[in-house]
């Protein structure tokens, strides 16, 4: 637990105070390599239009084949596949694959997608993502390094305003990209790709065997595996895209479910090739051990809260314990509870976004859900090593079309969150499309 | 047992202060809007020039012109008032005397030569050609024709022209540079950041540069990764030396490495240490070093990364972008970019630019961008 609290008051301070490495988004427009764009969708047909509408409006350059979208129909039910084929018929560059069969899920789905691929920069992005004009080309800019293997953006909730969890899960995704990832990249340790919103060079992504259409976290699982043979992830923290997170605690329960089991058997799989790869140096290999490990501090938490009321009652004497429990407490919650959220605190300020500060203490709440949560799914990922089953991908909740359930609404603006509103939301904050 | 109390009603409170504004937030929320994302934005870069000439051609048509404060002096123009006290000083002579300081925004129909030690505190737009004598200090520049900047000019913002643009002797432009044909450069300007498609300083001659003398290279073909390139062998240069193959067309060194002259590298190369080079290397693709220097006529056909420091000797050309973390020094004759195929000259540092270096495209510099 120490060693978290130093790391992650390590990241907050060096964002806030160190210096930063020299932004590749100064090539964007000078580096353009060919690409295709991977959008996994199963039953999305709510939210597909918007991403390819807003695909087909960048000004990534077309000419001769260097431009080429993939939409993933993945087992769909509903209407997605009709409307990709439509999409198709109007825009050569479009260029959908229909999967029936085979092994469901994202990872699966982008193995059989890049196989198919042209391009020699993948672009992935979720259905319900509404790319920029500008994302691609700040996205593939970095691959002007022959070192890179990947690119990460930065992803921001645009539904905070749905209920507390989307504004708590606000501010963890502030702290997560615009210190964490930031630091991590700028200290040279691991930037993380984050599955979307991100870019994979294709002959890294075959050097490395490809997509693992096995792991629950195929973005982790990449990271690592590109990590280890000597790649580097960039991490851009001004190629945004807007994207929705979970809006209630059952769907939160079941995304931080998925990633805490995906990471913790990334930690099993690539744990000791990590420590073994002469490729990186001891500071990232030590970060990547943290990183891979860091939802297995959950249990660790829920163990130190048995502990303590088992010996509460077994009549130790409390009182020493009640009064550092009682200033602890005080303290945690008045100067900062945790350094990670100092990190929550710091990437609210680094964004101008000072008064949502305000809720840093309610924190605690998605603080004891994600530890409990956390602790039951690697409870039933243990069991199952034990016992020999295998991981089963879900996909996460989308709530673009007001009900979550993805079914025909007819509109996808039905709770103005699609293209028109982003764009009506951006011209309002004075957007002039350029700079 | 008082004390206890005490204690706790102590620890509530604090604890209950702490969450009253979390709460309050949350009950009646001031902000729960998303963070503002642009999904319009497009760069362009002589946005400052583009975006101030609309606005003054709307404040022209707006703002209504002010009486003379004094009828005895000869006017230099007219003042149009405008609401928001920026007025704007419309030019009808092409001259301005030397020595002369003026607060509005200016605005020339033609021509406009300013004398020496003029001091202008907002900017100025000129539909014609641009010429500023020695010493001046403006505030920006936008010029529809070409732009003169005189020796000891002083720009505190940017200067964009759609024609060319001529910084000379000891300039310091604090903002963007930016000309739709070209930028010259006399020794010891100082810019942040110029874009043209050419940038050259002094001693260069377009006539000198003959086209594409660039040796070919083999270049690796691709095909899929496989075991029989896992296990093929380093390159000669490579011999003896703790590499990887990072991917089929890429190799990956635990440096320094140091080449020898006339070196062929037919593959994208990455060297975790120091890349030194001797003269007339040759690189097919991409290169990235932690230090480099490449020796005198080397040629980059792709990318050259430095994540320190970056010198290129004398005559070295370079295909793509340059970018380093630290200081880039580009000496006598270096060639970056073309006209068909503009770069990026990027640094975390300075930029150094010794005579007769052409960068076709951008010149970007964390600390600097300075001419010898």
């Amino acid at each position: 637990m120490s060693c978290y609290f130093v790391r992650h008051l390590l990241f907050a301070l060096y964002r806030l105070f160190g210096p930063h490495k020299v932004n590749y988004m100064d090539l964007a427009g000078f580096h353009l390599p060919s690409v295709s764009v991977l959008l996994p969708m199963h039953n999305e047909e709510e939210v597909a239009p918007d991403v390819l509408e807003a695909l087909l409006e960048t000004c990534y350059p077309r000419r001769s084949g260097r431009f080429e979208i993939i939409p993933i129909n993945d087992h769909s039910s509903d209407g997605t596949g009709q409307i990709l084929d439509e999409y198709a018929r109007r825009h050569p560059q479009i260029k959908p694959l229909h999967r029936a069969g085979g092994a469901r899920g994202k990872p699966a789905a982008l193995k059989e997608a890049s196989n198919l691929a042209q391009g020699e920069v993948l672009v992935v992005f979720d259905a319900d993502y509404i790319p920029g004009k500008s994302l691609l080309e700040f996205l593939v800019a970095p691959f002007a390094d022959p070192q890179v293997g990947a690119v990460m953006g930065r992803v921001v909730p645009y539904n905070v305003g749905d209920s507390l969890l989307t504004r708590l899960l606000d501010l963890e995704r502030a702290a997560g990209y615009q210190v964490n990832q930031q630091a991590r990249y700028d200290l040279d340790l691991i930037a993380q790709y984050g599955g979307t919103a991100g870019a994979v060079r294709r002959t890294a992504l075959d050097s490395v065997g490809g997509w693992n259409p096995t792991s629950l976290t195929e973005d982790t699982d990449l990271t690592l595996r590109l990590a280890i043979r000597g790649w580097k992830v960039v991490y851009l923290n001004r190629a945004e895209c807007y994207e929705e997170v979970p809006a209630t605690w059952r769907a939160r329960r079941r995304q931080i479910g998925r990633w805490a089991i995906g990471h913790t058997d990334c930690f099993h799989r690539y744990g000791l090739a990590l420590l073994r790869s002469p490729w990186l140096g001891w500071k990232a290999k030590l970060d990547g051990i943290l990183l891979l490990g860091v939802y297995l501090t959950a249990p660790l938490i829920v163990l130190g809260w048995l502990a303590s009321v088992i010996l509460f009652f077994r009549g130790e004497s409390y009182l020493p314990t009640l009064v550092i429990f009682f200033l602890a407490a005080t303290c945690c919650n008045t100067l900062g509870n945790f350094a990670a959220f100092l990190e929550i605190g710091s990437s609210a300020i680094l964004d101008g976004a000072r008064q949502r500060i305000r809720l840093l203490p309610l924190n605690i709440t998605n603080f004891v859900f994600s530890t409990a949560t956390v602790s039951l799914a690697l409870a039933r990922y243990y069991a199952r090593r034990i016992l020999g089953r295998s991981l089963t991908w879900e996909k996460t909740q989308r709530y673009r079309n007001g009900n979550g359930n993805g079914g025909p609404n007819g509109n996808g603006d039905a709770n103005g969150r699609g293209l028109n509103a982003v764009r009506t939301r951006a011209a309002a904050q004075g957007s002039s499309g350029s700079s | 047992m008082l004390g206890y109390l005490f204690l706790v009603l102590l620890f509530l409170a604090l604890l209950s202060l702490s969450f009253y504004f979390g709460v309050r937030e949350w009950l009646r929320p001031e902000d729960n809007s998303p963070l503002p994302v642009d999904v319009e934005y497009v760069r362009q870069e002589n946005f400052f020039g583009l975006s101030f000439r609309a606005r003054l051609g709307e404040k022209l048509q707006t703002d209504s012109p002010a009486p003379r404060s004094d009828p005895g002096q000869s006017p230099i123009g007219a003042v149009l008032e405008s609401p928001d006290g920026n007025n704007i000083r419309v030019w009808a002579s092409s001259s301005v005397g030397e020595g002369q300081e003026f607060q509005e925004m200016i605005y020339c129909p033609s021509d406009l030569e300013l004398a020496a030690r003029v001091l202008c505190h907002q900017e100025i737009y000129c539909r014609g050609h641009f010429v500023s004598g020695s010493g001046a200090q403006l505030r920006a520049v936008a010029a529809d024709g070409d732009a003169d900047l005189g020796a000891e000019n002083f720009v505190a913002g940017w200067v964009d022209a759609q024609g060319s643009i001529r910084l000379q002797q000891s300039t310091t432009v604090q903002g963007r540079v930016t000309s739709r044909e070209a930028i010259a450069m006399a020794p010891w300007v100082t810019a942040q950041y110029l874009h043209a498609p050419l940038i050259f300083t002094s001693g260069y001659s377009r006539a000198s540069d003959a086209p594409e003398k660039q040796r070919q290279a083999p270049r690796l073909a691709l095909h899929l990764w496989g075991q029989d390139e896992a296990e093929q062998p380093p390159p000669p240069y490579l011999c003896g030396l703790h590499c990887t193959r990072l991917a089929v067309d890429t190799w990956l060194v635990r440096g320094p490495l140091k080449l020898p002259a006339g070196t062929n590298v037919d593959c994208k190369l990455v060297v975790q240490g120091a890349l030194h080079t001797e003269s007339d290397c040759l690189f097919a693709s991409d290169v990235k070093g932690a230090q480099v220097k490449l020796g005198p006529r080397n040629q980059v056909q792709g990318n050259l990364i430095s994540g320190g420091s970056l010198e290129i000797a004398a005559a070295g050309v370079v295909g793509e972008n340059v970018v380093a973390q630290g200081d880039i020094l580009l000496r006598a004759g270096v060639r970056v970019g073309s006209l068909r195929r503009l770069a990026a000259v990027t640094a975390g540092g300075a930029v150094t630019m010794e005579q007769n270096v052409a960068v076709h495209g951008k010149l970007i510099a964390g600390r600097a961008v300075v001419t010898l």
